[in-house]
């Protein structure tokens, strides 16, 4: 470029509109002479006014309510910010609490053996973009992905499962939209938690113990199952655009029941 | 000029209103969620509720003589920063083309800014954090070296050399003029 630094910053300086009037007027003078600072101007006042029309996505709807349950969550339980007692402090110095810490290990062992367990609901409240797990230490092994295309529309769905907790994504590509039905095929299955997957407003809904993602064109979303024993159970997904059932499946979640 | 209205918001954050808190959400989710779709494409969800929750936590640390959005928009691209710094990512073009974009009439348009888009993707972190600062939400030089913690003489600097290479991005995408 054989163009001045000076002038180019001059240049640079009018498109940002903080030149002095005598700036201005040398900058129109430039720009009159030479052609190569003409089209510089013109490439770069343009580059801004698109930059500035480039349109605004909207947040996903579930954005407050998420930041506002993390704030929620944060700072509710106090006791978390003292340091841990020693357990066995408790045994050596107060006898009473070997009974208590007793009787209830001995309630959650019998808790344990009848296999029962807290069986969470999925409720809209939990469509927020935060995933409830069941203990911190739940991993996933790598997923398998199939995808399923039918014109344009393509959609690829991802499994991954640990004992007892299984993980199924949908990420979608559709000028038409595409519903999204997923139903466990067993009882001993239940929706955990969904969220949208990704910067998208998909619109999510749930019926039951059966999500719905709603024809939002490209999108996505997460659903977690958490099952009882080993849980080889499956779930119906069923995929529709434009009116016409594509795909429906059951797919296996856990080990040994892929189909 | 200082927001009446988030110096109120701000004041009754601090004596615990959530309320309030809400509404600071409600008003600049949206800026900050473009910003960091563009600085970190997929994970700018995740960026602004970081965002949010960390100017919930050290709102009493936020001096009234500068503007809200600045010191929530210097949260924002700190935690940008720190995640691109913790994934190593170098963002591509793939990611950048995965930026949602809504409808808009006319397809040449649509176009154009989609070129423009995958091209801010391709800058260096800084160049695109002052581009985005200056086109996208009209700051002041003087705001940007607030919010990126540098001088006004280095604002100018990257900015005039990230639109140089914007415009040089582009030309090799076949967009010359990119009127």
């Amino acid at each position: 470029m054989s163009i001045d630094r000076s002038v180019i910053e001059l240049i640079n300086r009018d498109i940002d509109g903080v030149c002095t009037p005598d700036e201005s007027a040398r900058v129109q003078e430039i720009l009159q002479k030479d052609p190569e600072a003409r089209r510089l101007h013109a490439d770069l006042q343009a580059l801004a006014r698109n930059i500035q029309a480039i349109p605004r996505v909207e947040p996903p709807r579930s954005m407050k309510p998420a930041i506002m349950r993390a704030l929620e969550a944060k700072s509710a339980p106090s006791w978390r910010t003292s340091p841990p007692r020693a357990w066995w402090n408790a045994f050596s110095l107060r006898p009473v609490l070997i009974f208590a810490t007793g009787t209830l290990a001995g309630i959650a062992l019998v808790v344990a053996l009848n296999g029962l367990r807290l069986t969470p609901v999925v409720d809209k409240g939990d469509i927020v973009g935060t995933l409830i797990l069941h203990g911190s230490d739940v991993t996933f092994e790598a997923g398998e992905v199939t995808t399923v295309r039918d014109g344009e529309t393509s959609v690829s769905i991802e499994t991954s499962y640990s004992p007892d907790l299984c993980l199924l994504r949908l990420r979608v590509e559709s000028p038409a939209g595409v519903t999204a039905r997923l139903q466990p095929g067993s009882e001993t299955v239940t929706v955990d938690a969904v969220r949208p997957v990704g910067p998208s407003n998909t619109g999510l809904s749930v019926h039951g113990n059966e999500v719905v993602m709603d024809p939002s064109g490209s999108g996505g979303l997460t659903v977690l199952y958490a099952g009882t024993g080993k849980s080889h159970s499956s779930v119906r997904v069923t995929l529709t655009s434009s009116g016409k059932v594509f795909f429906d499946r059951d797919i296996a979640l856990a080990a040994g029941e892929r189909e | 000029m200082i927001d009446a209205e988030d110096i109120d918001l701000v004041e009754r954050c601090r004596k615990g209103d959530r309320s309030a808190f809400e509404r600071l959400i409600e008003k600049y989710q949206k800026a900050i969620y473009n910003l960091a779709l563009r600085m970190v494409g997929q994970d700018a969800e995740d960026v602004t509720q970081t965002t949010f929750l960390k100017a919930f936590e050290s709102i009493h640390t936020y001096k009234p003589e500068y503007k809200f959005f600045s010191w929530l928009y210097r949260i924002a691209f700190n935690e940008c920063l720190d995640l691109l710094e913790s994934k190593k990512r170098i963002e591509t073009l793939e990611e950048a083309e995965s930026v949602p974009q809504p409808e808009v009439d006319e397809v040449e348009a649509r176009e154009v800014r989609g070129k423009i888009d995958e091209a801010l993707m391709e800058l260096k972190v800084e160049h695109r954090a002052v581009v985005l600062l200056k086109h996208f939400e009209g700051l002041s030089y003087e705001e940007i070296g607030q919010i990126l913690d540098i001088s006004e003489k280095k604002v100018k600097s990257r900015l005039f050399t990230a639109r140089q290479i914007l415009r040089d991005i582009l030309v090799q995408k076949g967009l010359g003029n990119v009127d």
